[in-house]
């Protein structure tokens, strides 16, 4: 057919930067289709924090739950300290929650667990990273309890489950102490207006 | 003073309607996740860094043919997400926005916080003369925040100044939208709730999505969630 040459000109003209010329030419390419869904592992139950089981968040949009561990090539020693150790210390306790963002509990060496604040950690890669960085997902370091050196942010960090602005701590170094269990505690909720029909359901919730 | 005259006056006395006007066309990128923060996550974002222009380019040829001769075009990029995925992939990620943007025809303008995105649709062009008479967004959302930094300084969760919370939209100036302007938020969740907010601050309706959106295929997102749609 005549047209077929234009047509397909036309057809090219209109695919200029396509998924599948992307993929060729630079890193971290778009899958020409979206993978496929990975298949969670329960999670073990937080000890300490459990948002979730009184306000069940059932979008995973914002889900900070990570896939399964591989079993690792050859066992990698887990530093029990690393960092900057100078100035004030804080103690934190790592609490993992699926649908909360955040790292856990964090307060002064002699406040009471119920002062501590839940924060958001600022860590800097390649230099000051959370505790669990060092195992092969970051969230297996659930339950431990570290001293931990750096400060508080002067910003806060929004939380997209439970819309919500949570502290920030910047980390500089930390120290582990062991894992010990620290009493119920729960993360802080929604705060935009009053209960209404979403943020009964939190952010994001929408079946 | 002739009927001719009345007339002539009371059109020179009265605001030109925005069709005889040039105006202004945004559209806004959010910046992508670290691959450090989600690579393990089930819900992992932004496998591509690109997914929030590469969009934009697509919709862009789409409505190409119906922006008006003499609009502006500008394209609001969020600078610090890039510049922060470009030191985890080792190359100038920034330098390919451009590149991927160049063709479009739009001035590029990066922001670095949310003040600095609210400063320009306020004051970015002389507002009495060019309207805003498109806005669309591009990036992470939920239905109450544009989210321009998820995961990326902090793991999981933003960074208060690199987000549009809904109780930041009221510093954003209702006058300078062009009357019957076009607005759109490719973020999931937006017509759940943030479209309603924007439109009571701004006066600008504002199509959003019931549901979640997908930007993984590489196109303009589309509705991810069965029976989601978008908001008139």
């Amino acid at each position: 057919m005549k047209t077929t040459p234009l047509f397909l000109a036309l057809l090219i003209g209109i695919l200029p930067a396509s998924a599948q010329e992307m993929t060729e030419t630079k890193p971290e390419a778009p899958a020409a289709q979206p993978p496929a869904e990975a298949v969670p592992t329960p999670a073990p139950a937080p000890a300490t924090a459990t948002p979730a089981a009184d306000n069940p968040a059932p979008s995973d949009e914002f889900s900070q739950k990570v896939l399964p561990a591989e079993p690792p090539k050859k066992a990698k020693p887990i530093p029990t300290s690393l960092g900057d150790k100078s100035g004030p210390v804080w103690i934190g306790h790592r609490s993992v929650v699926d649908r909360y963002a955040g790292w856990g509990w964090v307060k002064k060496e002699k406040e009471s667990w119920n002062q501590a604040k839940w924060v958001a950690m600022e860590e800097t890669i390649g230099k000051s990273v959370a505790p669990g960085r060092n195992y092969s997902r970051p969230t297996q370091d659930d339950g431990m309890t570290y001293r931990l050196f750096g400060d508080f942010a002067d910003y806060k960090a929004y939380e997209p489950n439970y819309d919500v602005f949570i502290d920030v701590f910047r980390i500089r170094g930390w120290e582990a102490v062991g894992r010990e269990e620290i009493p119920k505690l729960s993360p802080p909720r929604g705060s935009t207006g009053g209960p209404s029909r979403f943020s009964e359901r939190g952010a994001n919730m929408r079946r | 003073m002739s009927l001719r005259m009345i007339l002539l006056v009371a059109l020179l006395a009265c605001p030109g309607p925005s069709l005889l006007r040039a105006n202004e066309q945004i559209f806004i990128s959010g910046g992508p996740a670290l691959r450090y923060f989600e690579r393990n996550k089930v819900s992992s974002h932004d496998k591509f860094w690109g997914n929030f222009i590469h969009a934009g380019v697509l919709r862009y040829k789409e409505i190409a043919p119906t922006i008006p001769s003499g609009d502006t075009f500008t394209w609001l990029v969020f600078r610090p997400g890039y510049e922060a995925r470009s030191r985890e992939a080792e190359f100038d990620v920034p330098a390919e926005v451009e590149n991927l943007i160049r063709p479009t025809g739009a001035k590029v303008v990066w922001f670095n916080s949310r003040d600095e995105l609210i400063n320009y649709l306020n004051r970015g062009q002389d507002r009495d003369k060019v309207k805003i008479s498109r806005l669309e967004y591009f990036g992470h959302s939920n239905k109450r925040n544009w989210m321009f930094d998820y995961s990326n300084r902090l793991d999981g969760a933003v960074a208060e100044p690199f987000c549009l919370h809904l109780r930041d939209l009221r510093k954003i100036k209702s006058s300078s939208f062009a009357p019957g302007a076009y607005s759109q938020s490719w973020g999931c969740h937006s017509g759940e709730e943030y479209s309603a907010a924007w439109l009571k601050a701004t006066g600008v309706r504002m199509v959003g999505a019931i549901g979640k959106t997908d930007y993984s295929g590489g196109g303009i997102p589309v509705l991810s969630t069965a029976g989601g749609y978008w908001t008139k």
